[in-house]
């Protein structure tokens, strides 16, 4: 009796219903069809009525639906149950696979009966029959022509034993999942189709495949007989593609029918319905098992090759999960091919399918998937994968974030809507047209500066050739030295950043723009009127030049000017009061902990006041809550980093007067200038201080408003921070570049802040404060167009020697120059110049007095008139030439000229040089620098792990089938 | 706190305050100045001398005793001791195989070499405690023939830039520089010769090369012949050398007049010391040499044994630029044992050609700096009195001398005032044997030298040969002065 079709059933239209007469065409002799369907249902109430329907609407139906229950706990098996002419439901357990399923159901109810050959219209016994197998997930949905279709394809090419419809997604999206499913011999299942991409009859050719899904599978009897159906070692995951390479391999051919449509809803993949087991479980399953077919299926010969990618690939695939903060994915890629390799589990599937082995190995070679295609995309996924945890990254509250929306909304209310479409985004974006402006001034300010050779002024020692030698100093010194901590954060920069000499060029030259973006970066926190935190950022940015970091070659300053407002968006994502439970954020506080880290390297003494700062405010304000605890954790983190020049600070606290580049002038402070002590400008900046002084007094006038004072009194604090930090270190004989540049930086926050809350006013007492603000702002712009970057900072040569001189230090000559400057009343200095001269961080890793009194004792001697045996001395010192640049003490010189063992060689006019004879002496420097391995090996490693916390985390994508059916493992 | 802050009053008032507090303080504190530069890691100082070499000339020629004297002093007290191993002070021919011929292992004892008639260049040299202050004097005795009377000189240490003023390329003199280079590799010397025509342009007397442990001869009537009155720059432009002007003078009817060295002057100054010009009467001639682009004015002031005059008409002394101008001081001198200073508006150097009066043997001697240190001085043996002059041409000084003998006894010692502009004298009585002198300023500026003449009483038909000679005092080389010298990795750059 047929059964009542549901209502509702149009949930099929026209199109899968041809209409076109589907008998064979090219008059194949008729064959007589008995299809067996199971159906293999789990946890699958949701899904199961659509497929209820579709077999009522299948024409023609299988002659018999076997459903099988694994174990459901909702009305899968009532559900099954009333499927159109169903078998009563096999029940098995939970952990049933569903292959094993399968094999259940069809050893409880049996293939369906070959009916009697005699019917009511005549007797058909002279038509073959073909007994089949069609498998149907419980979440699927096959086409009302979909068995018609296999069928007819199974008619017409009779020796493929296997048939796969066109998967597509549920319920009836143009979604295309998969026509026909192979492999890479890495292991990484390929349907050649990319993501999201629709069908339009691109893929519907009639082709042989490695393997179908096996949802809608339509496998012929003697076939899955021959096989022994899914191998029950693969429960999920690849039992499909297992199945179907073992067909290929016994000469049972394996079709894809795109004509057969069948839907699904993948239910496993979207994660609509839980894997059983964990999702690690699932990750370390499906590699697993992808190892396992491989190496259960492929010849023998390829063996070795393919254990060694595994391996490969394994390191590969758990250094990005390391990287990525999720360490258990690297331990569920090592424990699934360690497992599956060390189970031998294959060994006795390989021995169990020797005997199908009909077809060699080169035959189905086609069917594979190129390993080319497999890491494109690798490559695809890993780039979106990242691309969308940095989007998630960075929008990670989104409740604040609708606040914020709903203040731009009004922010750019007033916009005028009759604008032009470009004048409107130039008007919403005020800080895109001052940062274009700024980068363009950056390059008009440097116009002096461009050319051959390297940026230099008397703190700013050259740039190193090369990565390598930048990277071999950043950890050599002279036994007893700690080379400087900023050397190896510049050596990172440089690498992303077109070698040293580049990053120096881009942060002296371009620190404005880039320091600009920075405190943009900063104010978006919590400033919201666009023109206030355009003028802001830009201001900041030309705090920089105001403060002669550019035109002094300071290259500590600008770093600090870039990384603080970095700072300051990190300490205020930990700091503000925010609307969810957990406060602060851990990640902010690495991130933190590593811009710290920078300052403390480049600007030790900055660093110190912040971090102090950061410490006390830290543990008062917030208390020794998360908050607190982050804070501090992240100041310790910091300091952790630049070991070991945090001990040196500690051992040497001189060098905390230092920034990056040596020694400070006098032209680094206030100097005895009140004025200049007061306006935060230092003696050597190329504007004059009153620029200054409006800032200073609309900063005090914001003070007189009333609302949002907590900003304005951080950015007051800030500012009388780095005036009590200026008025310490410029008495005690250290630079307070940096320090001065922080007052600056705090009146630019109070008076942003300010501009912010009566941006909208229209009184004009406020109209003209701001525009005073402005128009000094322009005033210092202008000024700094005109006057230019260069100054003390200049361009020329890495060294001021003659050419000879410069390129005999390089191998294989190696050749050591002792410079000596003789100034009239002072002391001889002097220099040994090796391995290309003095280069950034030479003054801070300069040898001890100790190291150097050799030749301090030798050129002493001479300055008195020599013994004449100083000649010998130099050539046992490793010294191949003394150069004595202009002036030349004639004393000195005639000294040099008689002295037995030197010869005079050719130099710059003005200059004297000499050529130490060393034919008879094997020299040895006193200067041995001393590689500090295990310090940078440390620092490596926790820069690595610090860079780590800060980046957002990696989530292991499980490649989940589509076709895959859910259920649990065994 | 934030409930006080929230108050305008209080946090416009406490900015205020902040920003006025840090004024104050800036006012009342004073900015220190940052350390540019690594500290000084070694002050300008002295160390004690442990490595010396002196080179000793020689006459050439035959019938003539020649020896050597040589001594590491007795060094004042509290002088330290270098450091090393005690080798001897050794006396021995240049080439670096032959063996010494005079050696002394201990302080204050009078090496000397056995008295020969065909000499050789030697040289003095000594490593460790027996090299500070080490001097010695070469000195050659002649009765006849072209080197009659004495030349001796003190044995010279080597070095880059030496003056020799009151040459001659002139007939009746034959003067030849000998340099003579102690190191191990090769000089070259440019000569410079300034002539009362001005300077001289001669291509023969640059680039001269000292072969290592040799010695080279420059004849001035070749290289400058005809030419009266030379000053000589001696300058090298690789390795050190150890000049030394040998003089043969003979006169108008080549009779020998004398022999002697020329002892170095004084680098140029604007103001320069004559030291030593011998008592007694004959030719006394001052020659002034002016290597400047531009005419010199020197004025002369002469420091009697009664304190000091300008001698009339001699009040400026002009020298034309790069030349050298000589002036006849025996009328001025009258015999007195005195010492010149030349001051000048332009750098200039001078010396001192003092015969005896029958004009048979003459010396020379050149402008010396004041002394600085102890002066040693070994002096020959001598058949007249030597006379030590100290003169004071600033302000009263006061001078320490001791005289010892060869065995390091001391024969006289006594502490000197010397009026302000005037010469002292002191006298030595007739040594047969070497002996050695220290003279120490002790206040106030000397210069010093001593003087050998022949007896004033001599007649002239005497058969003895008059024997006149002249050594300059001049600082010994007992400390070295070393400059203060500091590793600075900027340095290197501009």
């Amino acid at each position: 009796m047929e059964q009542e079709a549901p209502a509702g059933w149009e949930f099929f239209d026209s199109v899968d219903f041809p209409t076109d007469h589907t008998d064979d065409s090219l008059g194949h002799a008729r064959i007589r069809h008995v299809v067996t369907a199971v159906v293999v249902g789990h946890e699958g109430a949701a899904w199961l009525p659509r497929l209820t329907e579709s077999l009522w609407a299948l024409n023609p139906r299988p002659d018999r639906v076997i459903a099988v229950d694994t174990g459901s706990t909702d009305e899968t098996a009532e559900l099954l149950a009333s499927m159109p002419g169903v078998e009563p439901v096999v029940s098995v357990s939970a952990r049933t696979g569903f292959g094993t399923a399968v094999a259940r159901g069809l050893e409880a109810v049996g293939f369906a009966p070959i009916p009697s050959a005699v019917g009511p219209y005549g007797d058909d016994r002279h038509m073959p029959v073909v007994e089949w197998l069609w498998l149907l997930h419980d979440d699927c949905a096959p086409a009302p022509k979909a068995l018609e279709k296999l069928l007819l394809q199974a008619t017409m090419s009779p020796e493929t034993g296997v048939w796969g419809p066109k998967l597509r997604l549920w319920p009836r999206d143009r979604d295309l999942l998969e026509v026909g499913v192979t492999t890479s011999l890495g292991g990484r299942r390929d349907t050649g189709i990319e993501n999201g991409e629709l069908d339009q009859g691109q893929h519907d050719q009639l082709r042989n495949v490695l393997a179908v899904s096996s949802a809608g599978m339509l496998v012929r009897r003697d076939v899955w007989e021959a096989l022994h159906g899914f191998d029950p070692r693969l429960p999920m995951f690849r039992d499909d593609i297992d199945f179907g390479w073992r067909a290929n391999r016994a000469g049972f051919m394996v079709g894809v029918a795109p004509d057969a449509v069948v839907y699904h809803a993948q239910a496993a993949a979207t994660g609509e319905r839980a894997l059983a087991g964990t999702r690690r479980h699932a990750y370390q399953l499906d590699r697993a098992n992808a190892y396992y077919t491989v190496l259960a299926n492929a010849p023998a010969k390829l063996l070795p090759l393919l254990i060694l990618r595994f391996l490969l690939g394994t390191v590969m695939r758990s250094t990005w999960f390391l990287l990525g903060k999720t360490p258990s994915g690297a331990v569920d890629e090592w424990t699934a091919l360690l497992g599956t390799l060390l189970a031998g589990g294959w060994t006795t599937a390989r021995k169990n399918r020797k005997q199908l082995n009909r077809v060699p190995y080169d035959d189905i070679k086609g069917l594979f998937s190129r390993s080319v295609h497999a890491l494109r995309q690798n490559l695809e996924e890993t780039t979106s994968t990242i691309s969308e945890r940095i989007r998630e990254a960075w929008a990670d509250e989104p409740e604040e974030q609708v606040v914020t929306t709903a203040r731009r909304a009004k922010s750019t209310a007033r916009v005028a809507v009759e604008q032009p479409r470009w004048r409107r985004q130039l008007i919403r974006r005020p800080f895109l047209i001052a940062w274009v402006f700024l980068a363009l001034g950056a390059f008009v300010a440097a116009r002096s500066l461009i050319g051959d050779g390297v940026l230099r002024s008397h703190l700013l020692l050259p740039a190193h050739d090369s990565l390598g030698a930048l990277w071999h100093a950043a950890a050599s010194a002279p036994p007893g030295v700690t080379p400087p901590a900023w050397l190896g954060q510049f050596w990172a920069f440089s690498t992303v950043m077109f070698g040293p000499s580049g990053a120096t060029n881009l942060l002296l030259l371009g620190a404005v723009p880039l320091a600009g973006l920075a405190a943009w970066a900063l104010l978006r926190a919590f400033v919201v009127d666009r023109v206030a935190r355009a003028w802001g950022a830009s201001a900041y940015g030309l705090a920089v030049f105001t403060n002669g970091a550019i035109s002094q070659g300071r290259l500590g300053t600008c770093v600090a000017a870039i990384v603080l407002p970095l700072l300051g968006a990190a300490v205020h994502t930990i700091a503000r009061r925010r609307r969810v439970v957990i406060q602060g954020s851990w990640r902010a506080a690495w991130f933190a902990g590593i811009c710290q880290a920078v300052l403390f390297a480049f600007t030790p003494a900055l660093g110190l006041l912040i971090s102090l700062t950061l410490v006390i405010g830290g543990v008062l304000g917030l208390g020794w809550r998360r908050q607190g605890r982050q804070l501090v954790f992240s100041v310790v983190l910091g300091l952790l980093l630049v070991l070991p020049w945090t001990i040196q600070l500690v051992l040497h606290p001189s060098r905390l007067g230092q920034e990056a580049g040596g020694p400070p002038t006098a032209a680094v402070g206030p100097g005895n200038s009140l004025p200049h002590l007061l306006t935060g400008t230092p003696l050597g900046a190329p504007t004059p201080w009153w620029l200054v002084v409006p800032l200073i007094l609309v900063a005090l006038a914001s003070l007189l408003r009333e609302s949002r004072q907590r900003y304005e009194l951080l950015g007051w604090f800030a500012a009388m921070l780095g005036l009590a930090g200026t008025l310490v270190a410029s008495r005690l004989g250290g630079g307070s570049g940096p320090l001065m540049f922080l007052m600056t930086a705090g009146w630019i926050i109070a008076v942003t802040v300010a501009w912010d809350s009566v941006g909208k006013s229209t009184e004009i007492i406020v109209q003209g404060v701001l525009g005073i603000v402005l128009v000094t702002t322009i005033v210092t712009a202008g000024f700094w167009l005109v006057r230019g970057a260069d100054g003390p900072l200049w361009r020329g040569p890495a060294q001021d020697l003659p050419a000879y001189l410069v390129s005999a230090q390089d191998p294989p000559e190696d050749q050591s120059i002792l410079v000596v400057r003789k100034d009239p009343n002072s002391p001889m200095r002097y220099s040994l110049v090796r391995d290309g001269g003095p280069r950034m961080g030479s003054l801070e890793a300069a040898p001890t007095a100790e190291q150097t009194k050799p030749i301090t004792d030798v050129l002493a001697t001479l300055g008195g008139g020599g013994t004449g045996e100083e000649g010998r001395q130099l050539a046992g010192l490793d010294i191949d030439y003394v150069y004595l640049p202009a002036p030349v003490d004639p004393t000195l010189q005639s000294t040099l000229d008689s002295l037995p063992g030197l010869t005079r060689a050719s130099a710059a006019d003005g200059d004297s040089a000499w050529l130490v004879d060393r034919s008879r002496t094997e020299g040895s420097s006193p200067l041995q620098d001393q590689t500090h391995t295990v310090w940078r090996l440390l620092g490596l490693i926790a820069w690595i792990i610090a860079l780590i916390f800060c980046l957002p985390t990696v989530r292991r994508t499980v490649a989940v089938p589509h076709g895959t059916h859910a259920r649990r493992d065994r | 706190m934030t409930r006080l802050l929230s108050d305008l009053r209080v946090r416009v008032g406490a900015c205020v305050l902040a920003m006025a507090a840090a004024a104050g303080l800036g006012v009342v504190t004073h900015a220190k100045e940052p350390v540019t530069r690594p500290q000084s890691t070694q002050e300008p100082t002295r160390a004690v001398v442990n490595r010396t070499a002196l080179s000793c000339p020689t006459l050439t020629g035959g019938g003539m005793t020649s020896v050597v004297n040589a001594v590491s002093p007795v060094l004042p007290e509290g002088t330290p001791t270098a450091p090393g191993n005690a080798v001897p002070l050794t006396i021995a021919p240049l080439p670096a195989t032959a063996d010494p011929v005079g050696s002394v292992l201990v302080r204050g004892k009078l090496a000397s070499t056995t008295p020969t008639g065909k000499p050789v260049p030697l040289w003095i040299h000594g490593t460790g405690p027996l090299a500070a202050g080490a001097v010695g004097t070469s000195t050659t005795t002649s009765n006849d023939g072209v080197n009659r009377g004495m030349a001796s000189t003190p044995c010279q240490q080597p070095g880059s830039d030496f003056w020799f003023v009151g040459a001659s390329g002139e007939r009746g003199r034959r003067d030849v520089l000998v340099l003579t280079n102690l190191d191990s590799i090769n000089a070259e010397v440019n000569v410079t010769v300034y002539s009362r025509d001005g300077q001289q342009d001669l291509p023969n007397a640059r680039g001269i090369v000292v072969p290592a442990r040799g010695s080279s001869e420059v004849y001035l009537n070749l290289i400058a012949p005809n030419m009266k009155d030379l000053a000589l720059h001696v300058e090298s432009t690789g390795g050190r050398v150890s000049p030394a002007l040998r003089d043969n003078a003979t006169t108008a009817d080549n009779d020998p007049a004398g022999v002697d060295w020329l002892t170095p002057s004084a680098v140029p100054s604007t103001k320069v010391y004559v030291p030593a010009v011998a008592p007694g009467a004959g030719q006394r001639v001052l020659s002034i040499a002016n290597p400047t682009d531009l005419q010199a004015t020197a004025s002369l002031t002469v420091h009697g044994p009664n304190g000091p005059f300008t001698p009339a008409g001699l009040e400026t002394v002009v020298v034309p630029a790069g030349s050298v101008k000589t002036v006849r001081l025996d009328q001025v001198l009258l015999g007195g044992a005195s010492a010149i200073t030349v001051t000048s508006d332009q750098a200039v150097t001078a010396s001192m050609r003092m015969a005896d009066k029958s004009n048979e043997d003459f010396a020379s001697i050149g402008s010396a700096e004041p002394l600085n240190g102890p002066a040693y001085l070994v002096l020959p043996p001598h058949d007249q009195p030597a006379m030590l002059q100290v003169t004071a041409p600033g302000k009263n000084a006061s001078v320490k001398f001791e005289l010892r003998d060869a065995t390091g006894r001391v024969l006289q010692t006594r502490t000197l005032d010397v009026i302000a502009g005037s010469t002292s004298q002191i006298s030595f009585k007739a040594q047969p044997r070497a002996t050695y002198l220290m003279v120490q300023q002790t206040r106030g500026t000397i210069v010093a030298g001593v003087t050998l003449m022949p007896d004033p009483k001599r007649d002239d038909n005497d058969d003895d040969v008059a024997q006149v000679a002249a050594w300059p005092l001049t600082t010994s080389l007992v400390f070295r002065a070393q400059l203060g010298a500091q590793a600075d990795v900027s340095a290197a750059l501009r």
